[in-house]
């Protein structure tokens, strides 16, 4: 064996060695235990609403009013949860959906300008716009 | 769970049949199973949901009447394979090695095989572990690809509301492979199943790993076909992207088989030019998966025209375009409808005043700079960063003098795509270190196995030194 073909199998060694330390390190992560599959549980949340609501068109979403980043993954959530129907981010046309996962009740919703149609628990509602009708 | 394995089946089997149409009669197809097998996953899953997206167009839904057409069209196309193959006595696939020596050959391919098998079994274990943290995949799976695949499914005559501007739905220019296939897979299903996508993510991320070490083989040595694909199995972020079920992976599985088609044409132009009917259509199939294949396909098409037309005069550029243009062609007819009746705005191209402007601060130049140095040292989730340790592997080994015609336009293409990937950062109209932060990484890993082969392409071999 030469010196070059030493040093580049070396070099493959390196490599190697570097790909058997990632490896082990991922063999680690495997047994490790997972945290709670926290996109597929919300998901799950809209599984009730989903019969009230008509197969096709457009329904309205009400967010938790903070703008976080919780917020916008829990809308875009709501829409995959939701689809074919169009999901827009705005509490102006009926059905409305309250999309509320930190707690809020119907009390705290029905008093302002909507009907609380019907309550799912942890903060899904359906609702109507109270237009005085 | 037999409804998405025959979903699967017919996929592959199209794919298959297609590969094996277009492949070189003088070659054997047994040495080279392992490589077709690979393509034909991303061109089956390709051509299947092209045909989808034709049938949603015309009938409106999917439906039984899908399957069977499929079904058929497979057992044609099967038929048609067979034929062709028969029409001309094989030869022996003399020009290029194959997997011929089932024997391995020395000490140090012994220790990379089983440092290849280790990693293998670990990247699978690696990869349903993953999948278990989140069946539905990451934020692009149920924020675009996914979410869009409900649409073109159970949206039935509707299912163009997955482009609609009345909500907040995102990206909705981004192509349609990866949704389609999803909704396919559904249909046969019958249900929109967590499964499909699973599956469908992991296959692509097998492929990918299946068409570097097969054409390394082909190409190379089965040494270097061991380490590159011990070097991709070892990239934990690959595999985390793969069960994350986001497009990426598929992205780099078809800019690695556009490449390794291209240096196949090379070994086999003497015999016939469907090397780069095959290597269009899969450049046009990433087109077809993300906005970044229609980036990579532009350099390859100007790359190609240069470094063609420079050395081998027009004649051989007509004629190598040709059959590249046979098979891109339908590929692009279909992204084309699609771009122009459906698609929405691209959020990430500015108008050209403003790209100019933006190309005028150096601040931003600097800023994204400083995001591809800090990310090519530190990408990958590796437990030692692996880009010195690849550098010193490339300049040990030695570069493989002189490259040939299509090592050059691979390397160049994927230089100039990386080189676009950059500009289209300094350009884009939204906050570039949300931006650089939220997809730089992923962007890497679409050139990541293209990178890998044509580094343990163009170095010497292990039995060469």
């Amino acid at each position: 064996m030469n010196f070059r073909s030493s040093i580049h199998i070396a070099g493959a060694v390196c490599l190697l060695i570097v790909s058997l330390l990632s490896s082990g390190q991922l063999l680690k992560l495997t047994y490790q235990s997972h945290s709670p599959d926290v996109d597929n549980l919300y998901l799950g949340r809209f599984d009730g609403i989903k019969s009230l609501l008509p197969q096709r068109g457009v329904v309205c979403y009400m967010p938790n009013p903070d703008n976080s980043f919780d917020a916008k993954k829990h809308y875009f959530l709501a829409q995959y949860a939701l689809a074919p129907l169009v999901v827009r981010p705005t509490a102006d046309c009926d059905p409305l959906i309250g999309d509320f996962p930190a707690g809020s009740t119907a009390a705290s919703v029905s008093g302002q300008q909507f009907v609380v149609l019907n309550d799912f628990g942890n903060g899904l509602m359906l609702l109507r716009r109270n237009t005085g009708r | 769970m037999i409804k998405i394995v025959m979903s699967i089946l017919v996929a592959l089997g199209l794919g298959f049949s297609f590969t094996c149409l277009l492949w070189p009669k003088r070659r054997r197809l047994l040495p080279d199973l392992l490589l077709i097998i690979s393509l034909s996953v991303g061109l089956g899953f390709g051509i299947t949901s092209l045909l989808f997206f034709l049938w949603l167009i015309v009938f409106g839904t999917a439906g039984v009447a899908l399957i069977s057409s499929e079904v058929g069209l497979l057992l044609v196309l099967s038929a048609f394979a067979v034929s062709a193959r028969r029409q001309e006595k094989q030869v022996d696939s003399l020009p290029v090695k194959t997997i011929r020596a089932p024997r391995l050959k020395s000490k140090i391919e012994w220790i990379a095989a089983i440092t290849f098998f280790f990693t293998l079994f670990v990247a699978g274990k690696g990869f349903l572990w993953f999948v278990r943290g989140g069946i539905q995949g990451g934020w692009d799976a149920w924020g675009i690809w996914n979410l869009r695949a409900k649409f073109l499914l159970l949206g039935g005559l509707d299912w163009r509301d997955a482009f609609s501007a009345e909500g907040a739905i995102s990206h909705t220019d981004y192509p349609l492979l990866i949704p389609a296939s999803v909704a396919r897979g559904w249909s046969y299903a019958g249900a929109d199943i967590p499964m499909v996508p699973i599956l469908i993510g992991f296959l692509f991320t097998a492929a990918t790993v299946g068409l570097l070490f097969s054409a390394l083989t082909v190409l190379g040595s089965r040494s270097q076909a061991f380490l590159a694909a011990t070097v991709l199995l070892a990239s934990s972020f690959f595999l985390v992207l793969g069960a994350a079920q986001y497009a990426d992976v598929p992205l780099g599985f078809f800019f690695l088989a556009t490449l390794v088609l291209l240096c196949l044409h090379e070994r086999a132009a003497a015999q016939s030019n469907n090397m780069l009917v095959l290597a269009g259509t899969t450049a046009g199939l990433a087109a077809w998966t993300k906005n970044e294949g229609s980036l990579f396909l532009a350099c390859l098409l100007l790359v190609h025209l240069i470094t063609t037309l420079r050395k081998q005069g027009i004649r051989t550029y007509l004629r190598q375009l040709m059959p590249l243009a046979a098979g891109l062609g339908p590929v692009l007819v279909m992204l084309a409808y699609f771009k122009l009746n459906l698609a929405g705005h691209n959020d990430l191209s500015s108008p050209f005043l403003t790209a100019l402007k933006m190309l005028g601060r150096i601040s931003r130049w600097r800023t994204v700079a400083k995001a591809f140095a800090d990310q090519v040292l530190h990408f990958g989730g590796w437990a030692l960063t692996i880009t010195p340790f690849l550098a010193l592997y490339v300049l040990l080994a030695g570069v493989k003098n002189p490259a040939s015609s299509e090592e050059k336009i691979c390397l160049r293409t994927l230089c100039l795509t990386v080189i676009g990937y950059f500009l289209v950062y300094v350009t884009a109209p939204v906050p570039l270190n949300w931006l650089l932060e939220t997809s730089l990484n992923r962007v890497l890993v679409q050139v990541w196995p293209s990178t890998l082969f044509l580094i343990f392409l163009m170095t010497n071999r292990l039995d060469e030194t």
